[in-house]
């Protein structure tokens, strides 16, 4: 498992990420993942864990960008990098999976020249080497009839054989670090297992790091080893896996868990959540979650909550809550 | 709990396949004989992953596409037989709920004229009258009547899910057919939702069948609960008899990807192999058997049927009797 006095394979310091100048979608993210651990990025959608997860390897569209704070990436600061450097970077350190496979994937490009692409690009591997590690890398995910299935395109495929020939492509360069961002969304539940067995069994053989972003918390005890809870745009809690579940802190990871239907049904009815996730336009001062919070304190007018926003509150080795309320 | 009385819906071994253009006699068999009833007042779930053809079942129920074979006998009347006038009155009785709301509203229409048109469609009223109607109805839903003013696109997926809702309810359905309505909604407005149609079903004592590919989110809301793999249903069940005691092995494998919190994910990933195979060359025999753990030659070659293991348990696998629950 991990050290603590390994440096992080990923470390993120204040970052905040805004529309032009004007419209904070993140702000003030602190994030680290170790050599060989799974921190889940979890929130609902609008929370900024997808903007966040493509700011790590400078891939946001304009006109979002990175206003403030520093990327490292196994010492390489994303942040100042030069062009050539972060190219290195991409093509070596880090492997992205995302949530479409099929739209993800060159139409016109055999999957195995797409999975041998880094390869060729970055290791100086010759045509025929790349291709060869390629039907290599797809036998090792898991799909039959790898040197065949090498020369199909992306739309002969199912979405779960989609989304193994990414994780292939991912694979390819010998990250050390993979972004999976909503990996088996798109999947059916009975492939959904499967792909994230795979995942688990890839990260504990190449002792990969991954930041895994879900919306599924169900996923997330099932595979992380840390987990941070996002919030329009924030963070609102960080902990061992064990205690964001079972003994959660912060109001807001509360009420996800509670609504999330992980527990029994009972008779009665589901816990909810009232109220939407604010835009990220709309400016809420204090705690961004105080207008829905059921804590009596936010309820209070003129409270702490509505005039100003939380610090971390460190309640316990590595747990992390940004709530008026919570004591340390 | 379905009662003894005459179910509201009751469909016998229909079947609809779609021919592949382009492709001789091939045909993509989205629903290949089902049989099942919904009582009144009841709510049916009905499960399965992309492609298994229940979005297609849903259609044939309302009488939106025709069957290739079989019959739909609703509140006692042939669907299939009826004239164009009766056909006419029978749509007010029936309602969909679809899973994307901000595609079913058109982006270009003020909430209250896609709140109008229904009742306008079907003449239900003088414009106050319709006015007064659907001002109740968004009283049900919890909606501020004040947004209704408002395009679709100035609206959040939970407020345009409810409105949704209260327009399928404005004609008082007797049988509403909600296809994924909590998919493209966060956990926490997922819960919301749910929590009010389970509120309004008793309140309207509406007949549901909930299509979702999520059986976590059917416990909540369903009496029973329908499987469906490939065009045909294998399990069949009360809700808590699909959840606690299932007996195939495909409703056992749904069953525990949904659970991966609690039996992990090396259990889960090896109660079913590889991917559901193509609709268009469905496997012979039992259709499940390539991703069974339980096949043998008999899956190979023989159909099974859906055989009635217990009060209200029907199970279509050879080898139930090997599952223990």
């Amino acid at each position: 498992m991990t050290t603590l006095d390994e440096a992080p394979c990923l470390k993120v310091e204040n970052l905040d990420i805004s529309i032009g100048d004007a419209i904070a979608v993140a702000r003030g993210i602190n994030l680290e993942v170790r050599r060989g651990e799974t921190v889940a990025l979890v929130g609902e959608s609008g929370s900024g864990k997808t903007v966040t997860a493509l700011s790590l390897i400078d891939l946001l569209p304009p006109p979002l960008r990175v206003t403030r704070g520093t990327i490292t990436i196994c010492g390489e600061t994303i942040t100042e990098a030069t062009p050539d450097a972060l190219n290195h970077v991409r093509g070596n350190r880090v492997g992205m999976v995302f949530q479409q496979p099929s739209s993800m994937l060159d139409p016109s490009c055999r999957v195995g020249r797409q999975v041998g692409e880094a390869l060729q690009l970055h290791k100086g591997a010759s045509r025929g080497e790349a291709f060869e590690r390629a039907v290599e890398l797809l036998r090792e995910v898991g799909i039959p009839e790898a040197p065949r299935r090498a020369r199909s395109f992306a739309h002969q495929l199912s979405g779960g054989m989609a989304q193994r020939v990414m994780i292939a492509a991912a694979l390819s360069s010998d990250p050390d670090l993979l972004i999976a961002d909503e990996p088996t969304t798109a999947l059916d539940v009975t492939v959904q297992a499967q792909i994230l067995g795979l995942l688990e069994r890839e990260r504990r053989q190449r002792t990969l790091s991954i930041l895994l972003i879900t919306h599924d918390l169900s996923i997330v005890s099932a595979m992380a080893d840390r987990v941070v809870v996002m919030y329009a745009g924030g963070i609102v809690e960080e902990g061992p896996v064990e205690t964001i579940m079972r003994a959660p802190q912060h109001p807001y990871t509360k009420a996800l868990i509670d609504c999330s239907l992980m527990r029994e049904a009972g008779s009665g009815d589901l816990e909810s959540i009232p109220g939407t996730i604010p835009p990220p336009n709309r400016s809420i001062p204090g705690c961004r979650f105080h207008p829905r919070c059921p804590h009596a304190l936010a309820r209070r007018t003129g409270s702490v909550c509505a005039s100003s926003e939380p610090e971390a509150t460190r309640t316990a080795e590595g747990h992390l809550v940004h709530c008026w309320a919570v004591e340390p | 709990m379905s009662s003894t009385a005459s179910p509201l819906v009751e469909a016998s071994d229909l079947v609809k396949h779609f021919p592949l253009r382009g492709s001789g006699r091939l045909s993509v068999r989205s629903v290949d004989g089902v049989t099942l009833a919904i009582g009144r007042a009841e709510v049916l779930g009905l499960v399965g992953e992309s492609g298994c053809g229940k979005s297609t079942l849903a259609r044939l129920l309302i009488n939106q596409i025709r069957p290739d074979r079989g019959e739909v006998i609703m509140d006692g009347r042939d669907l299939l037989a009826m004239r164009p006038g009766d056909l006419r009155r029978f749509r007010r009785t029936v309602q969909l709920i679809f899973q994307n709301p901000e595609a079913a509203l058109d982006p270009r229409m003020r909430l209250i004229d896609s709140l109008m048109a229904p009742l306008a469609a079907h003449h239900a009223g003088t414009r106050d009258e319709c006015l007064e109607m659907i001002h109740a109805m968004l009283g049900e839903v919890g909606i501020d009547p004040g947004i209704v003013q408002r395009y679709p696109g100035q609206c959040s997926g939970g407020q345009l899910q409810r409105i949704v809702i209260a327009r399928a309810l404005l004609l008082r359905p007797k049988f509403v057919v909600c296809d994924e309505p909590t998919s493209s909604l966060d956990a926490s407005i997922r819960a919301q939702i749910l929590n009010l149609l389970n509120d309004l079903r008793r309140r309207f004592d509406l007949s549901l069948l909930m299509i979702s590919h999520d059986l976590r989110a059917l416990r909540h809301i369903c009496d029973r609960v329908a499987v469906m793999y490939l065009g045909r249903i294998v399990e069949m069940a009360p809700v808590e008899q699909i959840f606690q005691a299932p007996r195939h092995p495909y409703t056992r494998a749904l069953n525990a990807a949904s659970l991966l919190d609690e039996i992990g994910l090396d259990a889960a990933s090896h109660l079913v192999q590889g991917e559901p195979p193509s609709p268009v060359h469905p496997p012979p025999g039992c259709h499940f058997h390539p991703r069974c753990p339980l096949a043998d030659e008999t899956c190979r070659q023989h159909v099974p049927a859906l055989e009635r293991i217990a009060e209200h348990h029907e199970v279509s696998c050879h080898h139930w009797r090997r599952t223990n629950p």
